[in-house]
């Protein structure tokens, strides 16, 4: 049986949930079909992530001990060993570490700010030119990153931030997501709030620290979530404009743990872990902040 | 709509005009691809290194005082065991003069930094590796500084001639050899016996066709799991350009590619490389004697898990030194195809002086040192085991006392096989494209891809790249 | 209600935005236009201009269109793939039944991982030699498969890894369409008889309309600009299988140096991404009726 025929398989699958979920939609029924469907996507989500937790703590000739033939003690490292993990660790990850820790917290700190700023500009005034900008914004969320990595790379070496937080931060920083997040919130923010305040006196500055920021706690953490794994998850970018060992974000450091002869696949495991750890404990709580954010923009814009 | 939107947009736009029109050229930048093109040729990373005389002890020479001290960058590689090793010191030992500041890196961020910074006109660093047949490549960029003056006619002939050729472009030399090597076949004399085969004798050559019979005698599959727990032969770098390019040519010399250095259509997929290659692909499927995967070949051959393999001299080294190694072994000679012509590969790394370095003189001195006799024996004792770029060193390396007994006198075989028809790979300015493009397809062929259509499709790629550098 | 009558204050809370996004975004995008209309000349290192040179000589070129039909290719089986399914999970999620938030949260967990280490894991995971996948295969008795080491394997194995982390991230904006349906629209269609598919079809296929083309078009961007699994894991290869076209033009542009002709790619590229966008827009738009 082919890799072909496993896809045509999972495609019969998806008509029998059909089948399935016409009977049960919007009422409880077939209850422990459903389960078995649920089971089944919860199995194919965690079984790479509890394998590689298994693989991780395992020297590296036992890796693949246990795979093929297959039994279940793949799951469970027969050696526990830490090795991997402090071969990493003494390879620079905690380094890879800090670095992205200090780029996302960034992100979403100057990023947070500043799509605030312009989600708020939107969102709560009028202004001639609001249209066009606003469709600017929107044109340039449309461009992926990719496609303008080769120039973004050189007008950043230009600036001389070639491996530099700053090249790897700046560029990012205008986050469409994130504005476009900030601004459906801000078009529902109370307009006598700010009319009163400012009959008060009070500066724009004041009004945005002092009431804006503190009413807007939901958005801000869903912009938060959207930036952070954003900044944590990018590679690309690292790659071109900071490749050095120094400035090796987390991404790079899963990814060069794969030697041209042989691949520590141990320490790749561990490194892929540690790289994914990090986002899950962040979004498992606040998941429902993460999917406003990202669904928000899409629903309701 | 009114006035004051079309001048706000007009202006956005007027402005990013702008910025773009101030552009100048910049140099691509050239991206990490862990897949490094054939450079391996190097030994492996932990080998036993014999030292000739006793390792200098002495502390760095403190470096004088005075304003006369030069000091020049050298970009290397970070997995050769420089560092600590007195090999520098025996430099400062002439040239207390020249101080010699070590950039060390991995191949791809060598590569990199070439293109980029070097290619970018910068001054920094003053000298730098070069992959030989990439000589070419950088020459046409004008990276390197012609290196005429530096050496005498007299030093210049003590190169093998095919490293003297793979450092010259256009007539120059351009980049001065370090490393040579070629690559001998090993075997394991007690699976042969215990097969009841006989193995190749130190000066008997034999033939792929010969390798192939006894190599399909030699896999052994003993626990009966489908899967050989011996394999019969594999090469040292399994897929490289480096190691597969004399198959080919021994079936047919000597061509790799058009002589203008732009096509490989009807050369890379003619008759003798398809043939070559069936072959090829015929040992890890077909036949089966050779190991899918990743593997290292040289760790499967320690263990006693294969019969043969084609490698580097290193070898000699790292299995004479082995401890415990279990059962005997042997070396031959470079294989051939039945009816076709003996063909080595050569060449290894090479030193290059950048073109904008504002340390000319030092740079010279330097690399005109080290690529010379007193150079070379110094890296030999304290570096490297073998083999050099020299002819007299690699004569002064044979002749030492440590090698002057079973195992390690195999070095004699290795040095011998450096004069055996070594063919080099082409100096042409598309050698990268070249080179990492036919990996792929040798990979593919690896993995069962039908040989015929891999090169086909192959050619078709390297011409698609190629063709920017038409004139 | 909008304030109006501010002058200065939207300008200078819009001012970093803009400032960052024309810097970064639109200038590079405009860089990239130019340079495809520009070609290096390597010796000399300067630039020459050569009009649409570049674009004809990808046209040209037999690697692009095999590399624009590859990526064909992947995006018909993608797209519809991962957007059915997205839907298909989305409604198990939406379903009341014990425990369902525990799985949820199980479902959505690939999102938080990035694209490298899923690259990564299944990678890992479809070795052929010793991979957890073939392994559970041969259970079943099924031969060793090569996944990413053939051409026939190569791009399915690449739409499974996508899939991983493809269908939850759909799946959310599903999900998040279907919460919003009215329970009372569903159960006065119940009582008016109408039967479960009946009501999926016209009241809740309807309703996720907007969502759905929202879903298709990010998911559409997405996949036709796909890069991370193919640098990660093949390469483009084997035999140019999975030689989708934004890793063929990150290859001649950044690897080869070849920007003129990558910047004609990517121009390329951006009109197909374009055109695309405009027929799923049409194609939605005609269903509204």
């Amino acid at each position: 049986m082919t890799a072909i025929n496993k896809i045509q398989n999972s495609s019969t699958l998806t008509k029998l949930k059909s089948l399935k979920r016409k009977k049960v939609f919007g009422i409880v029924l077939n209850r422990t079909v459903v389960y078995i469907i649920l089971i089944v996507l919860a199995l194919i989500t965690l079984i790479p992530l509890l394998w590689a937790i298994s693989a991780s703590f395992t020297p590296l000739d036992k890796v693949f001990k246990y795979t093929y033939p297959f039994t279940l003690k793949a799951f469970i490292p027969q050696e526990f060993t830490w090795e991997a993990y402090r071969n990493l660790f003494d390879a620079g990850m905690g380094n890879a570490i800090k670095n992205s820790l200090i780029l996302a917290f960034s992100s979403v700190f100057f990023g947070g700010i500043i799509s605030a700023m312009a989600g708020f500009a939107f969102g709560s005034f009028d202004f001639p030119g609001k249209n066009a900008i606003f469709a600017m914004v929107v044109f340039t969320f449309m461009i992926p990153t990719d496609i303008i990595a080769i120039p973004s790379y050189m007008l950043v070496r230009r600036l001389g931030w070639l491996n530099s937080y700053a090249g790897l931060i700046i560029p990012s920083l205008a986050h469409g997501m994130a504005i476009f997040l900030f601004t459906q919130f801000f078009k529902g923010f109370p307009k006598e709030l700010l009319e009163a305040a400012r009959v008060d006196g009070a500066s724009w500055l004041r009004i945005f620290i002092s009431i804006v920021l503190p009413n807007s706690r939901p958005v801000i953490l869903s912009a938060a979530l959207l930036l952070f794994v954003g900044q944590w998850g990018a590679f690309f970018w690292p790659l071109l404009v900071a490749p050095t060992p120094e400035m090796q974000v987390v991404q790079m450091a899963v990814a060069t743990a794969q030697g041209e002869y042989r691949t520590l696949w141990n320490e790749l495991m561990a490194g892929a872990l540690i790289a994914a750890i990090i986002p899950i404990l962040i979004i498992l709580p606040f998941q429902r902040y993460y999917i406003e954010g990202i669904s928000g923009t899409g629903l309701k814009g | 709509m009114n006035k004051r939107l079309y001048w706000l947009v007009a202006s956005l736009v007027a402005l990013s005009l702008l910025l773009s029109a101030c552009g100048q050229p910049d140099d691509a930048p050239v991206a990490d691809e862990p897949a490094a093109a054939d450079v391996a040729v190097e030994e492996p990373v932990a080998e036993e290194v014999v030292a000739e005389e006793p390792a200098t002890e002495e502390p760095v020479a403190a470096a004088p005082a005075e304003e006369d001290v030069v000091t020049i960058k050298w970009l290397t590689l970070s997995n050769w065991p420089i560092e600590g090793s007195g090999f520098l010191e025996e430099f400062y030992k002439e040239y207390p003069n020249i101080q010699v500041e070590m950039e060390a890196t991995t191949i791809n961020q060598l590569y990199e930094a070439i293109q980029v910074r070097v290619g970018g006109g910068a001054s920094d660093p003053d000298v730098f590796l070069v992959n030989g047949p990439m000589t070419a490549s950088y020459a046409y960029r004008g990276l390197l500084m012609p290196l005429d003056d530096v050496f005498t006619e007299e030093e210049k002939a003590n190169y093998y001639p095919a490293c003297l050729e793979i450092g010259t472009y256009d007539e120059q030399f351009v980049s001065a050899p370090i490393h040579n090597s070629t690559q001998n076949l090993y075997y394991n004399a007690d699976l042969f016996a215990a097969a009841g085969i006989t193995p190749p004798a130190q000066d008997e050559r034999w033939t792929w066709e010969q390798v192939t019979e006894a190599a399909k005698q030699l896999t052994v599959d003993e626990d009966g799991d489908g899967t050989p727990d011996v394999w019969g032969f594999n090469f040292e770098q399994i897929e490289l350009f480096y190691q597969l390019q004399p198959l080919p040519l021994s079936i047919e010399c000597c061509q790799s590619i058009s002589d203008d250095g732009l096509h490989v259509e009807g050369i890379i997929n003619g008759d003798n490389w398809v043939e070559a290659f069936t072959w090829y692909g015929n040992l890890f499927n077909e036949w089966g004697v050779a190991p899918k995967g990743a593997v290292s070949t040289v760790e499967l051959f320690m263990a006693g898990k294969m019969a043969m393999f084609l490698g580097g001299p290193w070898n000699v080294n790292t299995l004479a030194g082995a401890e415990d190694l279990g059962f005997d072994y042997g070396i031959s000679l470079h294989p051939y195809f039945e009816g076709g012509v003996v063909v080595t590969p050569t060449s290894g790394w090479h030193l290059g002086i950048n073109a904008n370095t504002e340390k000319a003189e030092a740079a010279k001195t330097f690399v005109h040192w080290f690529t010379t006799e007193n150079g070379g024996k110094a890296w030999y004792s304290h570096v490297r085991s073998a083999l050099s770029g020299q002819i007299s060193v690699n004569e002064w390396i044979g002749s030492a006392e440590e090698y002057s007994q079973a195992p390690w006198n195999y070095i004699q075989v290795a040095i011998g096989e450096l004069d055996s028809n070594p063919i080099i790979r082409p100096p042409v300015v598309g050698y990268l494209e070249y080179s990492q493009l036919i990996e792929t397809a040798f990979a593919d062929i690896r993995n069962g891809a039908d040989p015929k259509e891999a090169l086909d499709l192959i050619a078709l790629r390297i011409e698609s790249e190629l063709a920017k550098y038409a004139p | 209600m909008k304030i109006k009558r501010e002058h200065f204050a939207p300008y200078m809370l819009l001012f970093p935005a803009i400032a960052l996004l024309l810097l970064f975004r639109v200038y590079p995008m405009i860089s990239t236009i130019i340079e495809s209309f520009y070609t290096n000349n390597l010796t000399a290192n300067a630039r020459e201009f050569v009009g649409i040179a570049n674009f004809q000589r990808i046209l040209d070129d037999p690697i692009f269109w095999i590399s624009l039909k590859v990526t064909f290719v992947f995006n018909l089986i993608n797209i519809p793939i991962q957007t059915i399914l997205a839907l298909a999970v989305a409604v198990i999620l939406n379903m009341r039944v014990r425990g369902i938030s525990l799985f949820r949260s199980i479902v959505m967990i690939p999102i938080a991982v990035s694209p490298v280490v899923s690259a990564t894991l299944w990678k890992t995971m479809m070795d052929y030699n010793a991979g957890v996948i073939n392994g559970l295969l041969a259970i079943v008795g099924v031969p060793r498969q090569e996944f990413f080491l053939v051409k026939e394997q190569a791009l399915w194995s690449i739409v499974i890894v996508t899939a991983w982390k493809g269908i939850p991230y759909m799946m959310i904006f599903f999900l998040a369409g279907l919460q919003e349906i009215p329970i009372s629209l569903l159960e006065a269609a119940a009582i008016d008889g109408a039967n479960r598919w009946q009501s999926f079809m016209k009241i809740t296929l309807p309703l996720l309309r907007r969502v759905f083309a929202f879903v298709l078009v990010t998911d559409t961007i997405l996949n036709l600009i796909l890069f991370a699994p193919i640098w990660l894991i093949t390469r483009g290869g084997p035999q140019l299988s999975t030689d989708l076209i934004m890793y063929e033009t990150y290859r001649r542009g950044l690897v080869y140096g070849d920007l003129g002709a990558a910047s004609a790619m990517l121009i390329v590229v951006i009109l197909i991404v374009a055109i695309v966008l405009g027929l799923e827009f049409l194609v939605l738009r005609s269903n509204v009726d």
